[in-house]
């Protein structure tokens, strides 16, 4: 018992981090119907980011290291979107899902050109340590505690942002029908931008996040990255509790499945979870599918 | 004087060198070809399927289960490798086809993906280190199954099946209501995609030395990604000829020291591609459209498949 | 009923709901074999919604669909164009990129009869299948007078004979009942006069029956037998031509519009 609980636990730490990946991927795909393949990387950007940032300005304090992260992997996504997906607006779909796993692939290796392509240790640690939990025989570690903690204050921020802004109307309004959102004289483009910034910049958070419990490398956003759209899918695609849900529940059965089998399965249980949720419930947890228009 | 000779003459036998390994490409990229240029489906994890159909053939060749004579154990691993990567083209195929495209891909992907991963640690097929190989096929034989796939793709595009495969490209909701049945179709398509790429990926354990975990990282899917858009979705002849060009890439920039820039020069393309000349090199054409060659041989009617850009959809 | 035979295509009690709001709510519609019928209405009046759950692309949340007798609401677009059932759309939907002929082939799939390894050998089945499906399509594309443009590609055609060739598309599957959603929709005087005619000749020549969506007051009132007034969501009016010009509440949905 105490066992499963531990491993509920891990889960959890993990899940809240696949979670705030998710979101960006669900609040993107909520707008305009696209994959982005490379909402991984910009986690790995902002690893990356904030790893500089503290190696290279001694003294900088982790939030503030944090925030430059965070607006880095905005900036960047604004960017990508900007220049590589908004021209293919109208394009058959194909076009602009090239363009993403494109942008991906390139981030990935731009890292690996600027980076180097060993793993490096982020500059700045959790504080090393853990709360026992006698009665329940469990560990939990103070770094998953920030992370828990950390999660849950971007995820209010994120949902103050959608439901209590002008901005965040505008978002809801363009995620329900964009033409619509047009006409009303909302400038949708500027929407569109707004979304891929915070998404991007909760992608980038959970950037330090890893780099501070693991390491940074070019290719760390992939595996995240994977998990927390099957999360985003499992939660019903473009339904922002649906992502937090998911991305809490992919963690916890990574982590059973990690702790009761192999790790080494692990990923290949996402896939199957992926698989499975497109056979028999492809709207996820708490999605809605649109009806087509003829 | 001397260097650009040594370049042209080193590339030239770079060019006969590669020619297997160029003949396995053109049929992995008609495959894919298959699947996102003729029916605009979207898959990105093609390595993956290549991967399944040359453990598959090397499985079957390095065990011998059977201990039939060479030519035997040839044929039979080179129908196994597509039977069996048809049949995980149907099991990717199956929960995708009712969806939007874009489930096909993250499935493809993350399949080739979980793929790689489990053949680094499936002991039977040598885990990382990979397998020795058996050498059975020649340049020869690569290229008549090469002729065998181009006959295979070009009977296919311009038949019945064809033009339904393409109308469901076009617009789905149309297609059915003219009877297509889109679940059945868009299955079909995935199944013989990736049978294709089952069979480059028999010639491909049948012609090297060896293969292992790394040959058939996520990187291949995207250069078989590039081949077709660069060659123009849908296009026969342009998916060909960027095949050709792409497989050689690789060794023309290992021969000026770029080789660690590969990738870099793959998604760049890539890009630049989709925003400047979606339609691909040849545009809305096929080679026999050319003015030279025109004149000798063209198919009975004019049917444009690549997937231009021009349109603007409203 | 004045008829013995069971009506070609009838609704009881047909609606739908989106996201709460009836679209669309208790329609009853009746085609009987033979007859062109039209479906009229107001902008969003929900006429193209009833095409849609006809056709299945929507499922109806309430009432059934009766094809010949035979309940087909709740199958697949597809085996409904199987059972006899083809359309157009008021948003033209041509396979663009494919050429004129190609549109028609393919709406001639089913009868091929040869299957991929027909294709990949091409034996005798396989060419006789290929002539005469193109016999067929061109004798198609010659009756709506598009035989010049086999070889254009379909996305190059201009909006009147893009309208044209949606029909001629879904006359190929050979249906019972043709659908057609607002065909005269862009079409200059003369081609609505030509198109009116061809409409007439659906029925004689190829012995279709036709539902009708259509804006054209002039082109309704002069092909349709019968025709059913709907305003939001509902059925208002129904009745002849003659009857229908007269009905106030018709005409008040049409002012009560602009």
């Amino acid at each position: 018992m105490s066992e499963f609980l531990q491993f509920l636990i891990n889960g959890l730490a993990v899940g809240s981090m696949y979670a705030l990946i998710a979101l960006g991927y669900t609040m993107v795909y909520g707008i305009i119907q696209l994959i982005n393949f490379a909402h991984g990387e910009f986690m790995m950007m902002g690893a990356f980011v904030g790893a500089f940032t503290l190696n290279r300005l001694q003294g900088t304090p982790l939030a503030v290291a944090l925030v430059i992260s965070m607006l880095a992997a905005g900036l960047l996504a604004v960017l990508v979107e900007l220049v590589a997906y908004r021209p293919l607006r109208r394009q058959p779909k194909i076009f602009v899902l090239t363009a993403a796993i494109a942008v991906s692939v390139l981030l990935q290796n731009l890292g690996r050109i600027v980076f180097g392509s060993s793993a490096v240790s982020f500059p700045a640690q959790f504080p090393q340590g853990s709360i026992g939990l006698e009665s329940l025989g469990v560990w939990v570690e103070y770094s998953q505690l920030f992370v828990l903690g950390l999660s849950l204050v971007l995820m209010a921020a994120l949902w103050l942002i959608v439901h209590k802004t002008k901005i965040g109307a505008a978002m809801r309004a363009t995620s329900q029908d964009i033409d619509a959102a047009r006409l009303m004289g909302i400038n949708t483009n500027l929407v569109i931008s707004f979304t891929f910034f915070i998404g991007a910049s909760l992608a980038g958070a959970v950037g330090v996040f890893y780099g501070m419990q693991y390491s940074v490398d070019p290719l760390m956003g992939v595996q995240p990255g994977l998990a927390a759209f099957v999360a985003a899918v499992l939660g019903g695609i473009g339904s922002l509790p649906g992502a937090m849900i998911g991305g809490l529940l992919i963690g916890i059965i990574e982590n059973l499945v990690a702790g009761y089998l192999s790790s080494t399965y692990q990923g290949a249980i996402t896939f199957v979870l992926l698989i499975l949720v497109l056979s028999i419930k492809p709207t996820g947890l708490l999605g809605r599918m649109a009806p087509v228009k003829v | 004087m001397t260097s650009v000779i040594e370049f042209f003459t080193s590339l030239g036998s770079t060019i006969f060198s590669s020619l297997d390994l160029i003949g396995v490409y053109v049929i992995l990229a008609l495959g894919l070809n298959l699947i996102n240029g003729m029916a605009g489906m979207f898959s990105i994890g093609h390595a993956g399927f290549w991967a399944v159909g040359a453990y598959t053939a090397a499985a079957i060749t390095v065990h011998d289960p059977l201990s039939t004579p060479w030519p035997v154990t040839l044929a039979l691993s080179i129908i196994a490798a597509i039977a069996v990567t048809g049949f995980a083209g149907l099991v990717l195929a199956l929960p995708c086809s009712r969806l939007a495209g874009d489930y096909l891909a993250i499935a493809t992907l993350g399949f080739s993906i979980i793929v790689v991963s489990l053949l680094y640690n499936l002991d039977f097929v040598g885990a990382a280190t990979g397998l020795s190989t058996p050498t059975y096929v020649s340049k020869g034989f690569i290229w008549l199954m090469v002729a065998l796939s181009l006959l295979f793709y070009y009977r296919l595009q311009y038949s019945n099946l064809g033009r339904t495969i393409l109308a469901l490209r076009e617009d789905e909701i149309a297609a059915q209501s003219i009877g297509v049945n889109r679940v059945r179709l868009k299955i079909l398509v995935l199944v013989l995609g990736a049978g294709m790429a089952g069979l480059a990926g028999a010639l491909f354990a049948n012609s090297a030395t060896y293969i292992n975990p790394a040959g058939f990282e996520f990187d291949q899917s995207i250069k078989i990604l590039t081949m077709v858009v660069l060659g123009g979705l849908g296009s026969l002849t342009g998916v060909v000829l960027a095949a050709v060009l792409l497989t050689l890439l690789p060794e023309v920039l290992r021969l000026v020291n770029l080789a660690d820039y590969q990738m870099l020069v793959f998604s760049v393309l890539l890009i630049v591609m989709v925003l400047v000349r979606p339609q691909g090199i040849l545009g809305r054409k096929e080679l026999w459209d050319l003015p030279l060659l025109r004149r000798y041989w063209r198919p009975s009617g004019p049917l444009r498949v690549a997937l231009g850009s021009v349109e603007v959809k409203s | 009923m004045t008829t013995t035979t069971a009506p070609l295509l009838k609704t009881t009690g047909m609606g739908i709901n989106f996201g709460g709001l009836k679209a669309v709510d208790e329609v009853n519609l009746q085609v009987d074999p033979g007859e062109i019928v039209g479906l009229i209405g107001p902008n969003g009046a929900g006429k193209t919604t009833c095409f849609n759950m006809i056709t299945g692309v929507y499922k109806p949340s309430r009432g059934s669909i009766e094809l010949a007798g035979a309940r087909i609401d709740g199958k697949s677009t597809p085996s409904i164009n199987h059972l006899g059932i083809a359309r157009t759309f008021q948003n033209i939907r041509l396979f663009r990129q494919l050429t004129v002929l190609d549109n028609v082939r393919v709406a001639l799939h089913r009868q091929a009869g040869y299957g991929l390894l027909g294709a990949l050998l091409r034996l005798s089945p396989y060419r006789r299948a290929e002539v005469s499906m193109r016999q067929r399509a061109e004798y198609l594309l010659d009756v709506f007078g598009l035989a010049e443009r086999r070889w254009d590609r379909a996305g190059d055609l201009p909006y009147g004979e893009q309208r044209k060739l949606e029909v001629v598309r879904a006359l190929a599957t050979e249906p019972k009942l043709l659908l057609l959603d607002e065909p005269a929709a862009g079409m200059n005087p003369q081609e609505t006069a030509t198109l009116t005619a061809l409409i007439q000749r659906l029925r004689q020549e190829f012995k279709v029956s036709v539902l009708l969506i259509e804006h054209d007051m002039s082109l309704v009132m002069k092909v349709c037998d019968r025709i059913y007034v709907l305003d939001y969501g509902k059925e208002i009016a129904r009745g002849t031509p003659p009857e229908i010009q007269s009905n106030q509440q018709v005409i008040k949905a049409y002012l009560g519009e602009a």
